[in-house]
């Protein structure tokens, strides 16, 4: 066992464990509940706008969002809500008009995947899920599970990664899309309440703006350097980070877990009515993190918290401000992020096997029990993955940049140019433009890994292609303007189409 | 003074949205209890 770096008090266990009991029983609860594959994977089609809320902002606000933000918070300033939140928000708002039509153009629709099986047939159909289920590996939030674990209790991080996995696969198992929806409601409401709370309470204590910047001035030692922390241009970020942040954000439009969602909606209505209301949230959740980090460093200035690591200051400053009971609601708030986000692409990893593969592709008679084994069978190598590829990778950075690498690659020209141009799209466009996506894009990653050199100033891995330097995240801005030229000369010259079946 | 203010608006914001969107749900199962109370009339 390692040192605990946060002491919870036996309240806070109680609520921590209470919780993640409640998570279980809503697992069990909706296991006796559902009917058929449709819902179990759909929730009978069913979902309204404030259950779309909760599940559409929990499941893409993961531990990427909480430690990630406040961490760029922590060394960046508000350039962090400004840099690297406003341009995914932006892409909340597109998706707030697309989202509806895709529900309007393919009310049948399961999953993204089917999108490209209906336009172009069977093998971009197989690449775009290839894409999907390795999009939706949860390496991620297993990671970030396994660090929390470690910093309340001293475990290990691979027992608590096994652990947070067990955990999350048990309720999603047995409950299918309602247990997740209705988890992911409540944890939406913990992780929310938690941050704006932490956020009112520490900027109230420390003094508010003038009590922050004196902590800022003593952490960076001067007047100047504190000041970088409340410019909006970007503060100590360079415009090719800049660049990269926005690029990655460019994954909301292809997400596969949202697409799930807006099928499984009541309808576009509600679609539009959630993306309206969730949208002011996903800004108030990135704000307060975003200050949550700002004031962390400021308390290490102060001399209020002791010098931790950016992503634990987070918990140093709760601990230190938080109330008893408190406390544990936002430990409780932090776990919901993770397992909220990791029940959906365990969902989603699930859905991509037992339905996008067994079904679409192996036995379309296939019945609504037999699709949901595949399913489950499906999470189960999806949660195995995860693990395996937690152990793998040394940062959370690389793990996002390859899945938003490929999804978008794969997935974003097909499937938007399949949905939206007016005249049949041939199938050799899509599936020239997945295969290459797909090849591209893993050739890419592996070869920066194998022949890059790892910049410290930077953290990314940098290509050298004569005299011109690329980041590994810059493998989007090649591949995926190289698939939109493939797949619009493939569908010029290209003769057949593939009958629609709906 | 502006950092302040909007500081506890987000945080406000935080609280109050998830707190409204309970009461937004709880209205709509209310709703649809009521038809499915009628329809079994």
């Amino acid at each position: 066992m390692e040192e605990i770096v946060v002491q919870l008090h036996v309240i806070d266990w109680a609520i921590v464990v209470l919780y993640v009991a409640f998570m279980l029983f809503v697992g069990f609860y909706f296991s006796k509940k559902k009917q058929g594959f449709d819902d179990y994977f759909m929730a009978g089609r069913s979902l309204t706008a404030p259950l779309l809320v909760g599940t559409l902002v929990s499941t893409f606000y993961g531990l990427d969002t909480l430690f990630g933000t406040s961490e760029v918070g922590f060394y960046e300033g508000i350039s962090a809500f400004f840099a690297y939140s406003l341009p995914y928000t932006a892409l909340y708002v597109v998706m707030a008009v697309l989202a509806p039509k895709f529900k309007e153009m393919f009310p049948d629709g399961t999953t993204m995947q089917d999108i490209a099986f209906r336009k172009y047939g069977k093998p971009a159909g197989i690449f775009t899920s290839i894409a999907s289920f390795l999009y939706s590996t949860n390496t991620m939030e297993m990671m970030g599970i396994g660090f929390i674990l470690n910093l309340i209790t001293g475990m290990p991080i691979w027992m608590g990664v096994i652990i947070g996995a067990v955990l999350v696969l048990v309720y999603t198992w047995t409950g299918g899309l309602w247990a997740v929806t209705m988890t992911d409601f409540i944890q939406f409401i913990s992780m929310m309440i938690t941050v704006g709370i932490a956020l009112i309470v520490a900027w109230k204590a420390i003094g508010g703006y003038d009590g922050v910047f004196e902590g800022l001035v003593a952490w960076t030692g001067s007047e100047e350097d504190a000041s970088y922390f409340f410019s909006a241009g970007a503060g100590y970020l360079s415009p090719w980070t800049l660049v990269s942040y926005g690029v990655t954000s460019l994954a909301v439009l292809a997400e596969p877990a949202f697409f799930q969602r807006v099928f499984a909606s009541a309808g576009p209505k509600e679609i539009q009515k959630a993306f309206a209301a969730g949208v002011p949230m996903w800004l108030s959740f990135d704000w307060c993190v975003t200050f949550l980090g700002i004031l962390g460093a400021a308390a290490i200035g102060l001399g209020i918290i002791p010098e931790v690591e950016a992503n634990q200051a987070l918990f140093a400053i709760v601990g230190q401000y938080l109330p008893v009971g408190l406390v544990g609601i936002f430990l409780a708030g932090v776990l919901a992020a993770a397992m909220s986000t990791a029940d959906s692409y365990f969902l989603v990893a699930g859905g991509v096997i037992g339905y996008d593969i067994y079904k679409n592709v192996f036995k379309p008679d296939a019945t609504s029990d037999q699709i949901e084994r595949m399913t489950k069978l499906g999470m189960l190598v999806s949660a195995a993955l995860s693990i395996a590829l937690a152990f793998t990778f040394d940062r959370i950075m690389e793990v996002w940049v390859f899945q938003a690498t490929i999804i978008l690659s794969v997935a974003l020209v097909p499937v938007y140019f399949g949905a939206f141009s007016r005249k049949p799209p041939k199938k050799i466009a899509g599936t020239l433009a997945t295969g290459f996506g797909l090849i591209f894009s893993v050739v890419w990653y592996i070869w920066s890994n194998f022949f890059g050199t790892w910049s410290d100033e930077w953290e990314v891995y940098l290509i050298k292609i004569g005299n011109i330097e690329l980041w590994q995240e810059h493998g989007i801005l090649i591949i995926v303007p190289t698939v939109i030229v493939i797949y619009l000369i493939a569908n010029a010259v290209g003769k057949e189409t593939v009958a629609e079946v709906s | 003074m502006g950092w302040n203010v909007t500081c506890y608006i987000m945080g406000a914001i935080s609280i109050i949205g998830p707190i409204c969107l309970i009461f937004w749900y709880l209205q709509g199962a209310k709703a649809q209890l009521a038809r499915l109370n009628k329809k079994e009339e």
